[in-house]
């Protein structure tokens, strides 16, 4: 099919390199350790998504990973699984924050098709960038900028699904911004994120397709309240592309909880409704994500 | 780029994007509505001047005892920092206080203030009003009101007040043709 020309060097470097990437990241965690787990506050780390970026599970807000202020660093390492009738999508995603300003994630993802036996796995590469503001004391909330480097190293059945290609990139521009004390004194937190992909299914069944080999712009939208400052509870809705002729995505839809006892700590627990998914329709079940930060 | 950046297709994009402006809409009426300059419901909230005064004692107590910020106090007179912040936070409630003090870019200027050390001072807040019981409700009511202060006191490179200005300049016309970041 038509593998870009560059996708395979790129593909290539991010499997030897990310390795190496972790363990610099995590050395970078350690000396940004002398700092704690920096001081923004509550529960504004968010939680970081299937695909790795910081998000509410689904989708990607415009905060970044972590708790770093202005002079800080900050890494979290965070495991997650969605279980739903057929499917299960095991990931775990490493974020390193710099000064709030930019965020680097690297994700592995693996679809289990229960139904088929088979495995599906995908490496990210996130890049996000705070461009505007601060979630809380802009009075016009936080714009980031970020990209998304995805590669499915299973492409055998995405490719007999009728996608194009194995790697793509994803764009987004996103928006977030805490309300404080603005529904019955409670503070509420609001994301909206345009984002440009070719991505069926967050690229677990590959890129582009028979129908539409296109970027497509799409929405993704949540809304959370703050019961108080440890327990967040929201929901969220992600547009997906249907570029495949043989299988129809539909939107996902999440309603979380989410703890955040510390700054060190944040678990998620949310029903997700994934509708179809690679032909197998009405795919419900939950969404489980602990993410620790250092 | 790499990847085959083609023309975007149809955008689905438009109703949702209406729809969360008209949720947004609704959140910026609800949050502007309240503060009238005559209300003094949150002043009350936090148990009149006495609560403040009690809340701003626990601050600075939990203020001394947190590294990431005691330095910055260590020149400060704490009664005359209580008095005044009591003042402060009473007349911004809407309390029948007079605040006498320094404007808050003022009182903070060339301290190199960062988000950090903001972000530090309002937990060591929040824990303060937790230990004086105010409810979540409520903390979350003063906090709208302090919000606006992180770009007063933290501000890159605020610009020095006009008083300042001509305290060094005189009446030169041409301050104004100065880059404060100088």
């Amino acid at each position: 099919m038509t593998q870009k020309p560059c996708s395979k060097p790129l593909h290539r470097l991010i499997r030897v390199f990310a390795p190496t990437a972790l363990i610099v990241v995590g050395v970078l965690g350690i000396t940004a350790n002398a700092h704690a787990a920096g001081s923004r506050l509550w529960a504004t780390g968010g939680i970081t998504s299937v695909n790795g970026a910081a998000g509410g599970g689904t989708t990607t807000w415009a905060l970044l990973n972590g708790y770093a202020s202005d002079n800080q660093s900050t890494v979290n390492i965070s495991p997650s699984t969605v279980r739903t009738d057929d499917l299960n999508i095991n990931s775990l995603g490493i974020g390193f924050d710099w000064h709030n300003r930019v965020g680097l994630t690297l994700a592995e993802n693996m679809l289990h098709v229960q139904p088929l036996h088979t495995n599906i796995r995908q490496q990210n590469l996130g890049l996000k960038v705070r461009l505007y503001g601060e979630a809380l004391y802009s009075p016009l909330g936080q714009f980031s900028a970020g990209a998304r480097y995805t590669h499915n190293s299973d492409f055998a059945i995405p490719r007999r699904l009728g996608a194009s290609d194995a790697s793509g990139v994803d764009y987004y521009l996103a928006w977030s911004k805490v309300f404080l004390a603005a529904i019955a004194g409670r503070n509420v937190l609001l994301n909206a994120t345009a984002r440009a992909t070719r991505a069926n299914q967050i690229g677990l069944l590959g890129f582009g397709g028979d129908r539409n080999n296109g970027y497509d712009v799409l929405g993704e939208f949540g809304a959370g309240v703050f019961l108080d400052p440890h327990w967040l509870i929201g929901g969220e809705y992600k547009q997906q592309p249907n570029n495949l002729s043989a299988v129809n995505a539909d939107e996902w839809k999440t309603i979380f909880v989410a703890y955040v006892p510390n700054h060190y700590l944040a678990i998620t627990g949310a029903y997700v409704d994934l509708g179809a998914v690679a032909g197998l329709t009405h795919q419900t079940g939950y969404f489980i994500s602990l993410q620790t930060g250092f | 780029m790499c990847c085959d950046t083609k023309h975007f297709r149809h955008s689905r994009i438009l109703i949702p994007t209406l729809l969360a402006a008209l949720v947004l809409a609704m959140l910026a009426g609800c949050q502007s509505m309240p503060s009238s300059k005559s209300d003094d419901s949150l002043y009350r909230a936090l148990g009149a001047r006495a609560g403040i005064s009690r809340i701003d004692t626990r601050l600075i107590l939990n203020i001394a005892a947190d590294r990431r910020v005691s330095g910055y106090f260590r020149d400060t007179d704490i009664d005359r920092f209580h008095r005044m912040f009591t003042d402060y936070i009473c007349a911004l409630t809407g309390g029948p206080c007079n605040y006498s003090g320094d404007n808050m870019v003022d009182a903070h200027r060339g301290l190199g203030i960062d988000s950090a050390a903001f972000n530090a001072i309002v937990e060591d807040y929040i824990k303060a009003m937790n230990q004086e019981g105010v409810p979540t409700v409520t903390q979350n009511r003063l906090l709208a009101r302090l919000a606006p202060l992180h770009s007063q006191i933290v501000g890159n490179h605020p610009e020095p007040s006009p008083e300042i200005m001509q305290l060094i300049l005189g009446h030169d016309p041409m301050y104004r043709y100065i880059d404060p970041k100088l």
